[in-house]
């Protein structure tokens, strides 16, 4: 990848994929295999974890009983999916608190920055989102087994069914518990690409026809933007609380296996 | 697109694990136990709070309780007194009267019987006086030795005896 900058700032004069690009800030040595070098996505990453580290620190400082602005942020975010994780999973599923939380905000930083003019949103690749979706399928099924052991592949033998049916059935439930971590890595991704996507090219219009002198014509498109920029906003909230409630009902299904 | 270079999953996947792993790893051991912490001891101490608040209303009621009952007990205590009073007091009118009534009784008695003594004696001197009376009559008329039995009767006569 390094070195790697293929622009296809053309013709066209805007390109809405551009935004997406990664490349390399400044390269790191090869480890093991693997290409190490740090990104304007691995900026964003950073960035995104520094900020939550930040606010959750300064929010967690205040201890005192009736708390304070930072706290109480910090308060209502710790309850928001500490309450989520009760009424999917219940108690044993705060287990999980940690792993579901972090998650939580890291989505939600990635969606949020990415909102701002110029910045990277992590989470419009497909290979980070798979990369989130495709951990809380192993961790799901590792729960599973471990819970259930062998019985943990009763999931895909739903009770009740004809027996002439069942081939049929187990092959479909084992179909849908297998694509699990793509809908949801293509749901968060789809959601952050398309958006931004529309965005620019909206963006486009306005600079497109307010440099060529048409300023009365372009304040449709800019009125859009505005629009969808609020839409994008809630999208973003929105698709963080999505994947990490359905990280919660997956778990749930493999703690208590009521399907 | 180039979300479907390939060239770039490597580094994207090793930035997303250190960065995440950072994250839960701070979330997970400075950040989240100590607003557990927090709030969990808010609840701890408001439910406290509501334990005492508890805890005191009950002892207010069970004051209030006792005193009534004290109340209660000194109005019963008061009617017993006053009740008590009102028989003590009736008994001593009742033998201050009976007192007096046998004091009175017995002046009365006094009474009589000094008036029946004075009566007799008056009676008595009058029949003497009689007698004189009729034996200076007698005399005046020239019977000089009236008998006294023959003027005695005649005098029972005269007094209906």
């Amino acid at each position: 990848m390094a070195g790697k900058t293929t622009n296809a700032e053309g013709g066209a004069g805007i390109d809405p994929m551009h935004q997406f690009e990664v490349h390399a800030l400044f390269d790191l040595p090869t480890i093991a295999g693997i290409d190490t070098s740090f990104t304007n996505s691995s900026l964003w990453m950073v960035i995104a974890v520094s900020l939550i580290t930040v606010f959750m620190t300064a929010a967690s400082r205040g201890t005192s009983l009736v708390p304070g602005r930072m706290q109480l942020m910090g308060e209502l975010a710790y309850s928001f999916v500490a309450n989520m994780i009760k009424e999917n999973i219940g108690t044993e599923g705060m287990r999980f608190f940690p792993f579901i939380f972090s998650l939580f905000m890291f989505i939600l930083f990635c969606n949020m920055l990415g909102m701002l003019p110029y910045s990277f949103t992590v989470t419009s690749h497909l290979i980070v989102t798979f990369a989130l979706a495709a951990t809380v399928f192993i961790l799901v099924t590792l729960v599973g087994f471990a819970r259930h052991g062998i019985g943990f592949l009763k999931l895909f033998v739903p009770s009740g069914i004809p027996v002439v049916l069942l081939p049929l059935l187990v092959v479909i439930e084992l179909i849908s518990y297998l694509t699990r971590p793509v809908s949801l890595s293509v749901r968060l991704f789809g959601n952050m690409m398309a958006g931004h996507t529309m965005l620019k090219i909206f963006g486009g219009f306005v600079v497109g026809l307010g440099s060529a002198g048409l300023i009365p014509l372009a304040i449709a498109p800019f009125a859009l933007m505005v629009a969808f920029t609020g839409l994008e906003l809630l999208i973003a909230g929105l698709q963080a609380y999505v994947f990490t409630i359905l990280t919660c009902i997956y778990l749930n299904e493999a703690i208590h296996m009521d399907h | 697109m180039p979300q479907l270079d390939p060239s770039t999953f490597g580094s994207q996947l090793f930035w997303l694990a250190v960065s995440f792993v950072t994250l839960y790893v701070v979330l997970s051991v400075l950040v989240l136990p100590r607003i557990g912490a927090t709030m969990a001891k808010r609840s701890e101490q408001l439910d406290g709070d509501l334990a005492e608040a508890e805890a005191l209303r009950a002892k207010a009621e069970a004051a209030l309780e006792a005193y009534e009952e004290a109340l209660a007990q000194a109005r019963t205590k008061a009617l017993v007194v006053a009740q008590t009073m009102r028989a003590e007091v009736q008994a001593e009118t009742a033998r201050q009267k009976a007192e007096l009534d046998a004091k009175l009784a017995e002046e009365a008695a006094a009474a009589d019987s000094r008036l029946a003594a004075t009566r007799e004696a008056a009676l008595a001197g009058l029949r003497d006086a009689a007698k004189d009376i009729v034996g200076e009559v007698m005399l005046s008329i020239g019977v000089d030795q009236a008998d006294d039995k023959s003027v005695e009767a005649a005098l029972d006569a005269a007094s209906g005896r």
